[in-house]
């Protein structure tokens, strides 16, 4: 069982927060002109790779964390994705993905078509709860403020539903609603900061399913 | 577990066939059908799009089940690339042979036949009355 | 490519594609079978390539016979043709269809399948050149016409030889012939015999054949708007040609009786209308 990422999007159908895990074809960091700050921390690609800089400037809220150093081993700790040359390199030397903006949309387009279609077919308002190829399974979860949360994970796992809703009440109502810093509900920025990308990577690899 | 429906879709993403075997879920007009074929069609294109770990070498598949709430459906698609939708309760048991079978069904009663055209609607009673007698047999 | 993975177990050290070791091995041995366990993967049967087929086949040959390894290569590149293409015949695993002993049955069955995909093909190619439901039963009539010409004589030499007669038994009266179509004909062609045979209450001339579900038409519906198609036509022609073969001229047609029989939803009848110099024949010939 493996978790992959995790996606929530507001009800503006814009991606407000991204985090993965284990995936081996990541996402590319977006063109400057798409980017949105406060999502994801994928590395801008840049000509200096050795620049640290652009590991950081992703998180506004990680520059008050300390030193440099201190927050390298943050994000080290909370993101496969950053810091550490070597694996930049060989990261880069990986298929790329699409980038993630536009990889979000997809993610979005799927849920929302194939939700129409299931309320189309069942004539009833409700959801498919998730849907599955040969190599990942999608998990849906609505909340009654209309975020979706969206978690991509091994296809044989059971339905994860559950985790999800555990995000919701746990991490994002601790740590994105009760925090007053955090813009929610403008479309400019997303809910991204240090405490709650902290508390669901450790809600995560707490799960038995993780690995 | 019940079967609700079976579509069968053409490589191009058209509708060819499309049968309801209980009242679960509401009947539609062909046309909605058609439609929501097509999505799923496409549906089925960005799915494999966004496989997180895909391995190089390997073809990326795409969407293979969904879930709602009490049912579901299933996408069985075959080397030529047509598909086999079929919409089913949950939980449910026995869905890949059932598959297979439907597969089999539609080689020898659509494939088979000289008077059906590739990709063309499918219009054949045979094709029809077997998988009657298979669902009937699944549904009883 | 074929070469190395049929020597890929000769070792490294001989530049020969034979290796000394191998050779000597099996030359010692008396019996060419003993070969096969070194190297294992040199007769392996799955090895489709003929040029690499008939090496192995021309050394498995040369070596019983003694000779020296000196003139072994000379021997499997140079003239032995003769030798080697006789090799190759023995060791040809499928024969050509047209090759095969004729009054040999067994294993001679084809897959359904593939006549399936074949007949919808002809039916398919057939209907492009016809204007009419009526013209399209003709063709494949006469298609038919041709097999039966065929089969009728196959199996009358199949008999011969495996009742060891000296000429050919043959029917001469109605009834035995009508039998030996509904029992030997449909068995040789489909694999059971047919399910049943009537006479008309209707006319003294007619007898029909029946097939609750024909091997050969089995996957195939008509649609709506060619309703009295029926594609057994074919094998009506085929009926016909027997009978015709036995000098029972006939007019032989198929009709699709189906929907009177909710059982069996494909059932078929072949209609045999006899011609008139017959029933004038059996009349003679009396009982």
């Amino acid at each position: 069982m493996t978790i992959y990422s995790l996606y929530i999007f507001d009800r503006h159908c814009d991606c407000v927060y991204y985090q993965d895990w284990h995936r081996t074809k990541p996402t590319r960091a977006p063109s400057s002109q798409n980017y949105k700050p406060g999502v994801h921390r994928i590395p801008m690609i840049t000509n200096n790779i050795n620049s640290e800089e652009t590991f950081n400037k992703e998180s506004i809220f990680s520059k008050s964390l300390g030193s440099q150093n201190e927050n390298k081993d943050h994000n080290s700790l909370i993101s496969n994705n950053s810091i550490s040359n070597d694996k930049d390199k060989k990261l880069n030397s990986l298929p790329k993905g699409l980038p993630f903006d536009e990889e979000s949309k997809l993610v979005y387009g799927v849920i929302l078509s194939l939700k129409n279609m299931v309320k189309k077919l069942s004539g009833k308002d409700e959801a498919f709860t998730s849907y599955s190829t040969s190599s990942y399974k999608l998990h849906l979860f609505d909340t009654p403020t209309n975020y979706r949360f969206v978690l991509l994970s091994d296809p044989s796992s059971d339905s994860l539903r559950f985790i999800l809703r555990q995000l919701y009440v746990g991490p994002f109502l601790e740590y994105v609603i009760r925090n007053p810093l955090v813009k929610i509900d403008n479309r400019i920025e997303g809910i991204d900061n240090d405490l709650f990308r902290l508390a669901v990577d450790k809600h995560m690899k707490g799960l038995s399913m993780f690995n | 577990m019940t079967i609700h429906g079976l579509w069968v879709i053409s490589k191009a993403g058209g509708l060819v066939f499309s049968r309801s075997y209980s009242d679960v879920l509401p009947p539609q007009p062909v046309n909605t059908i058609l439609t929501l074929a097509g999505i799923l069609h496409g549906i089925h294109a960005i799915t494999a799009k966004l496989t997180p770990t895909p391995i190089p070498g390997v073809p990326v598949s795409g969407l293979e089940s969904f879930e709602a709430e009490g049912w579901g459906g299933k996408v069985f698609l075959t080397p030529t690339g047509t598909k086999f939708v079929v919409l089913h309760s949950l939980p449910q048991a026995g869905l890949d042979e059932l598959l297979r079978r439907i597969y089999e069904i539609y080689s020898d009663a659509v494939m088979k036949n000289p008077f059906h055209t590739p990709e063309m609607p499918i219009n054949s009673s045979l094709f029809e009355s077997k998988l009657q007698t298979l669902m009937s047999s699944v549904n009883a | 490519m074929s070469q190395s993975i049929g020597y890929s177990t000769t070792p490294p050290t001989s530049s020969s594609r034979f290796s000394l070791q191998s050779i000597t091995s099996s030359s010692s041995s008396s019996n060419t079978t003993t070969n096969t366990p070194n190297p294992p993967s040199l007769y392996s049967t799955t090895n489709q390539n003929p040029s690499s087929n008939r090496r192995e086949s021309a050394r498995s040959n040369i070596i019983p016979s003694g000779q020296g390894n000196s003139s072994l290569q000379q021997q499997i590149f140079g003239s032995n043709n003769n030798l080697i293409i006789q090799q190759q015949q023995q060791q040809q695993q499928y024969v050509n269809i047209l090759d095969r002993p004729l009054n040999k049955s067994k294993n001679s069955e084809i897959a359904l399948s593939s006549w399936a995909f074949m007949f919808s093909e002809i039916i398919s190619y057939s209907q492009s050149r016809v204007d009419s439901v009526t013209d399209l039963e003709k063709r494949l009539s006469s298609l038919g016409y041709q097999v039966g010409q065929r089969i009728l004589s196959l199996i009358l030499l199949r008999n011969t030889q495996t009742l060891n007669l000296k000429d050919p038994k043959r029917e001469y009266r109605l009834i035995p012939i009508l039998q030996f179509i509904h029992t030997q004909i449909y068995k040789f062609i489909f694999g059971k015999s047919a399910d049943g045979l009537e006479k008309s209450s209707e006319s003294e001339d007619e007898y029909m054949l029946i097939s609750n579900e024909s091997p050969l038409t089995q996957f195939i519906s008509v649609p709506k708007d060619m309703s009295d198609l029926s594609c057994e036509a074919f094998t009506a022609g085929l009926v016909e040609s027997v009978l015709d073969g036995l000098d029972l001229p006939a007019r032989v047609t198929a009709h699709w009786v189906g929907d009177q029989y909710p059982d069996t939803p494909q059932r078929t009848v072949i209609l045999i209308k006899l011609d008139g110099k017959v029933m004038d024949r059996e009349e003679v010939l009396g009982k």
